[in-house]
């Protein structure tokens, strides 16, 4: 072979089908003459040059939005009742994945940018559809947590003062969805139709429609791949701060919020995750990019306390069905939480009056008159009431407030009890009912 | 109109759509300089032949239909659109180089406008079989089905796009060839 001829058939290098002595002889000529070899490098310069220097890979989202658009076009597998497409577990993976790196990505930019016009908000809301959409793609999970609270008070209560309280969140995605949510001295639970709250020590068992705010902020932990949609669209209105590192195999992601709510008085501010300044620091799997772990710092006069903290979450293992059903003693039943109540004395008035009237009541032993002013408490807790409050003697009511964002007002009181001791608190009074009345809350 | 697929066909899908997303996706991106359209040229591609499945069983070479698929949509693509690539500046005012946190995709950006600066040196034709040879990593022949021209055009082609980008690349080559 001579140097033309190797110039003019060196592409053939290049081609894994070229004949292979002819391979051979351009191979051992390059070798040999220092001018074609001076030419076969620049051509390997070009390829090289060519090349993309970095990865140019499909989307995550690609495989999702294929079986999506398939979806859309009523295209269904053939699997019984089945009517959406049962994708593999490795491409559930995926699609969560996806979903959770698209909803970190899109909410960086938000804040960052705080643009929410034209093409930017529209993709996002793309973006954060498929967030939402993923959470059909993991069938079930199980958080473990721990908060600052009272075992048996409200799950949005936190305060420092209080002990770590373990709680458990039980969650089936499958349709319909059902979840149970659990702390030693409560259990909220939903069946796919209605909430059900039990608190074991007072048989209280209180049967909600499928929004009762049973459990409040704890909300967001259900459906832990749509969080930072929520975090983002809750974040937007609050001038949070978000930041995202990427760590020893863990992605953080990190928001840094102030107490939302009216704290001209602050008599809630600190009891309520969202009544607090706190830190939210997301963990994600960097291998699954699933969320993996959360803490939330509450932030306190430059001190900062670990108020909750998410040991472990898994996802996708055995879930004993009976999980998703309270069996309650003989004698218990639920009690159909019927707020719809009537009661002209306790409506177009104060809080503060309608305090008066509820103390003269208890003054008077007399629970039964305006029932409907109790009508949270059960048949145990009213008669817990009535051996506390019975008989009391009313000393001081101040004026009313509202403070945070409970919906309802507070009533500064001071009150002498049957057994001769004192006591000073705030009665809870809230009347976000049809009718306007006001009820009984808390604070007692 | 609703319609019910067996279950096997959804299994095929999710291994072909594994299989070559990426090439196609990268395909489509060289062609049309654009993250969205790519995904959509590559999500509208799967989708037609996911529906051909049921009716053309036997697909011989699927990687041949995939990629004869994609070629013709993204052509569709260029005769539809009047500027063939968008300048960077424009593609400054898209969503994705405005995440700018989503360095990853400013940078491919950036690489298909390096490459493609490079490529504008040759003719069309030959920069498309360099295209197809060295970022889609189609051997000669695959290219020569896939464009139904003979290998041995193909090869020289090819051959002829790298002898000038190696002028282009080179300066000093080319005053010595002239």
């Amino acid at each position: 072979m001579n140097c033309n001829d190797c110039k003019n058939d060196m592409h053939q290098l290049f081609d894994e089908s070229a004949d292979k002595s002819l391979i051979a002889s351009l191979k051992n000529h390059i070798e040999a003459c220092q001018s074609c070899s001076a030419e076969f490098d620049e051509m390997q310069n070009v390829l090289t040059t060519l090349h993309p220097k970095i990865e140019i890979n499909a989307p995550l989202l690609l495989k999702q939005n294929i079986f999506n658009d398939l979806n859309k076009n009523n295209i269904n597998v053939k699997e019984g009742k089945v009517k959406h497409m049962q994708l593999s577990p490795f491409i559930k993976r995926v699609m969560a994945v996806a979903a959770v790196i698209m909803a970190i990505i899109i909410s960086i930019f938000f804040f960052d940018k705080n643009d929410t016009s034209g093409n930017t908000a529209k993709a996002a809301s793309s973006f954060f559809e498929n967030s939402i959409l993923a959470n059909d793609l993991v069938k079930n999970m199980i958080i473990k947590f721990s908060v600052h609270t009272e075992p048996k008070d409200n799950f949005e209560l936190i305060g420092t003062e209080y002990n770590m309280v373990e709680h458990t969140i039980i969650k089936s995605f499958d349709k319909p969805e059902k979840w149970r949510v659990e702390k030693p001295g409560r259990i909220v639970l939903f069946d796919g139709n209605n909430q059900y709250l039990w608190i074991p020590e007072i048989k209280e068992a209180v049967k909600g429609p499928e929004n009762a705010g049973f459990i409040d902020w704890m909300k967001i932990l259900l459906e832990p791949s749509s969080i930072l949609w929520k975090e983002e669209a809750e974040a937007k209105s609050n001038s949070s701060k978000i930041t995202m590192k990427e760590s020893q195999g863990k992605l953080y992601v990190t928001i840094t919020s102030k107490a939302q709510g009216n704290f001209l008085n602050d008599y809630m501010k600190n009891k309520s995750i969202n009544e607090s300044d706190n830190r939210r620091e997301y963990v994600f799997d960097n291998k699954t990019k699933l969320l993996k772990g959360l803490k939330i710092y509450l932030l306190e006069n430059k001190k900062e306390t670990l108020i909750l903290n998410i040991e472990n979450i898994d996802y996708d293992v055995a879930i004993d069905p009976s999980a998703f059903a309270i069996t309650l003693p003989a004698g218990v039943e639920w009690k159909e939480l019927n707020l719809a109540v009537t009661n002209e004395n306790f409506s177009n008035i104060t809080s503060k009056r309608a305090a008066e009237l509820i103390f003269a009541a208890m003054a008077k032993n007399d629970f039964d008159s305006d029932k409907e002013v109790w009508a949270q408490f059960n048949f145990v807790t009213k008669k817990i009431m009535k051996s506390k409050y019975g008989g009391l003697q009313l000393i001081k009511i101040g004026e009313s407030f509202k403070s945070g964002n409970y919906p309802g007002e507070f009533i500064p009181y001071e009150i002498k009890l049957k057994d001769g001791t004192n006591r000073k608190w705030k009665l809870a009074l809230r009347n976000d009912n049809p009718n306007k009345v006001w009820m009984v809350d808390g604070g007692l | 109109m609703e319609e019910t697929y067996d279950r096997n066909i959804f299994d095929e899908l999710e291994k072909v759509i594994t299989e070559f997303q990426d090439q196609l996706f990268r395909f489509a991106f060289f062609r049309t300089g654009s993250l969205a359209d790519s995904q959509d040229i590559v999500q509208d591609v799967f989708v037609i032949f996911f529906k051909n499945q049921k009716h053309t069983s036997t697909i011989h070479n699927v990687k041949h239909y995939l990629f004869r698929s994609i070629s013709n949509a993204c052509t569709d693509y260029q005769r539809k659109k009047k500027n063939h690539f968008e300048s960077i500046e424009k593609i400054s005012d898209s969503i994705l180089l405005r995440e700018k946190d989503a360095s990853h995709h400013l940078l491919m950006i950036e690489e298909f406008q390096r490459i493609e600066n490079i490529l504008k040196n040759v003719p069309d034709e030959q920069a498309e079989i360099v295209r197809l040879r060295v970022l889609d990593n189609l051997s000669f022949v695959e290219i020569a089905e896939l464009l139904a021209q003979p290998v041995t055009t193909v090869k020289s082609r090819f051959k002829y796009g790298i002898d000038k980008l190696k002028l282009v690349l080179h300066p000093k080559n080319k005053l010595y060839e002239l």
